[in-house]
């Protein structure tokens, strides 16, 4: 199997390093760490690495967790692994020789504590070459509207657990488009659907952090 | 006979009692009768174990009774509070002679222990032990359940499920109402504006009892709340 192909599998499965038990195949085997490392050591472009292994381990598994064939403790692994090889890519990143898909600016809504679901989507983003600003929970329109600003990110996500803390999610995107129409705006998690977020003026609504990523994928490839 | 109408009760119920077990943790972070990847179970022992020294479990209830109550189809009245709620919450309390508001929490230090991992170790990590807290949230609220039945058969009178704001289309908003009825930081739980209980490993809600009343199963097929996750 190529070098590329190899860490692309190592992403999907979650296998961080060699010393990582998981998957049974593949014990005592290179992981991502390994993987990336040599990669770089034998001139593939950080670019590349990117590209044909951790966007496409980090996809195959999201396609599997939308299909119901995976869960959240496997995404979670993928991310674990696909973080571990992105530690060598980073002084790519900071030299420009890497560049980011794009900047996203994520957070829960005023009211709301949880965060769990918002950092899943964080990590599948980041997985697949966003940089993510991650503002925690309980974030105000002014915070975010702040954030959008120094960061000059066109995209934002929104989350929340409750219809409750859903609602402070109207004023929030109120506030940003009044002051940037053209910044979009998403919405997620358990109690949200696509009528609520039209109604609202977002700019989507998505159920699961993979569909999320593939709507913007097809949005900057579209820009 | 000058029965008190208003009775409060607070229990703490050892982390033993709330008899977690690994499968429930797997099973509620999706593996229902799959196998997990191999390094999960030890993670999720090791942690179960480790939350027993985070908790403070507290179950408590406002018991209402007499003139207090009332239990119409799409009205539930408990003191001067109205609860405008739809058929199925009425299905269920039906027959009630009194109503208990309720809340279970697991308490605030395991709130922070989430931060601390959060800020000290892998999401992976942090995932199984929010799993572990929502599971031992609900399971505190299962023990109320069994406790109230158990303490009120001896009278021939038997309970409901418990029923929650936010569920069975109640909305999360009458959790304000619901907590007008309780005494101010019942069971260390604050509301915020938001209708968010804190700590967030909490359950509210309302179990009637009566004589007449019959426990049934989630009325699912008469629900048409989307996205519901109770008939899983
Ligand atoms: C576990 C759980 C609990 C736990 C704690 C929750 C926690 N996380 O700490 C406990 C048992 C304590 C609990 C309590 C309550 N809960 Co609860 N709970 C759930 C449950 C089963 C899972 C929530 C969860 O953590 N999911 C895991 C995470 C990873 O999923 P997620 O947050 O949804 O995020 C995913 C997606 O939504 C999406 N996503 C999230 N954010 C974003 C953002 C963007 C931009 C995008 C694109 C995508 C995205 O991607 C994530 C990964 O897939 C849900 C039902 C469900 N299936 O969702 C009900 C649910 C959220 N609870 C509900 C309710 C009503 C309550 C209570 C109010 C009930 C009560 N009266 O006691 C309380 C409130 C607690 C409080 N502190 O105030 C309702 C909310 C409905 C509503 N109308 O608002 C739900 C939906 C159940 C239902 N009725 O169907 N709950």
């Amino acid at each position: 199997m190529e070098l590329l192909d190899k860490l692309a599998e190592c992403i999907e499965l979650g296998k961080t390093d060699k010393n990582f038990p998981h998957p049974p195949h593949l014990t005592g085997k290179d992981g991502a760490r390994e993987l990336t490392n040599q990669a770089l050591e034998e001139g593939v472009h950080p670019g590349d690495i990117l590209k044909k292994s951790l966007m496409v381990g980090m996809n195959r598994i999201g396609e599997k967790f939308a299909e119901g064939k995976a869960f959240i403790p496997n995404l979670l692994i993928s991310a674990k692994a696909m973080y571990a090889a992105m530690e060598y890519l980073k002084p790519y990143f900071d030299t420009g020789e890497v560049q980011h898909k794009g900047k996203m600016v994520i957070g829960t809504v005023a009211g709301d504590m949880h965060d769990i679901g918002k950092n899943i989507v964080k990590m599948v983003l980041e997985g697949d070459g966003w940089k993510v600003i991650d503002l925690g929970t309980n974030v105000s329109a002014e915070k975010f509207l702040e954030a959008v600003d120094e960061n000059k990110s066109k995209v934002v996500g929104l989350s929340a657990l409750l219809t409750t803390t859903m609602m402070n999610m109207e004023a929030i995107i109120k506030t940003i488009k009044s002051h940037d129409k053209s910044v979009k705006i998403f919405v997620g998690g358990a109690p949200l659907s696509s009528e609520y977020a039209d109604k609202i003026g977002s700019d989507g609504y998505f159920p699961d952090p993979h569909g999320f990523q593939k709507y913007l994928n097809n949005l900057t490839s579209a820009a | 006979m000058n029965t008190p109408t208003v009775q409060t009760v607070i229990n703490n119920p050892r982390f033993e009692e709330l008899e977690m077990k690994e499968q429930d943790i797997l099973e509620a972070m999706g593996y229902a009768g799959l196998d997990a990847p191999g390094y999960i179970k030890p993670l999720v022992y090791k942690y179960i174990a480790e939350a027993a020294a985070k908790v403070e479990i507290t179950c408590g209830y406002v018991l209402f009774s007499n003139h207090d109550v009332g239990v119409e189809k799409k009205c539930i009245t408990c003191k001067n509070v109205n609860f405008d709620v739809d058929d199925v919450i009425g299905i269920h309390l039906r027959g009630a002679t009194e109503l208990a508001i309720f809340v279970a929490t697991i308490g605030d230090e395991f709130d922070d222990w989430i931060g601390d991992l959060s800020e000290e170790t892998d999401q992976l990590t942090v995932f199984i032990v929010d799993t572990i807290g929502s599971e031992l949230a609900e399971a505190a609220g299962d023990w109320l359940e069994k406790t109230l039945a158990k303490n009120f058969s001896s009278a021939q009178k038997k309970i409901s499920n418990r029923l929650s704001p936010g569920y069975c289309n109640w909305d999360v908003s009458d959790q304000h109402k619901l907590f007008s009825l309780l005494p101010e930081n019942f069971c260390g739980i604050k509301l915020n504006k938001s209708a968010m209980m804190i700590p967030r490993k909490s359950i509210s809600g309302i179990i009637g009892i009566g004589e007449n009343v019959k426990r049934l199963d989630y009325q699912c097929n008469i629900c048409d709340m989307e996205n519901c996750y109770k008939p899983r």
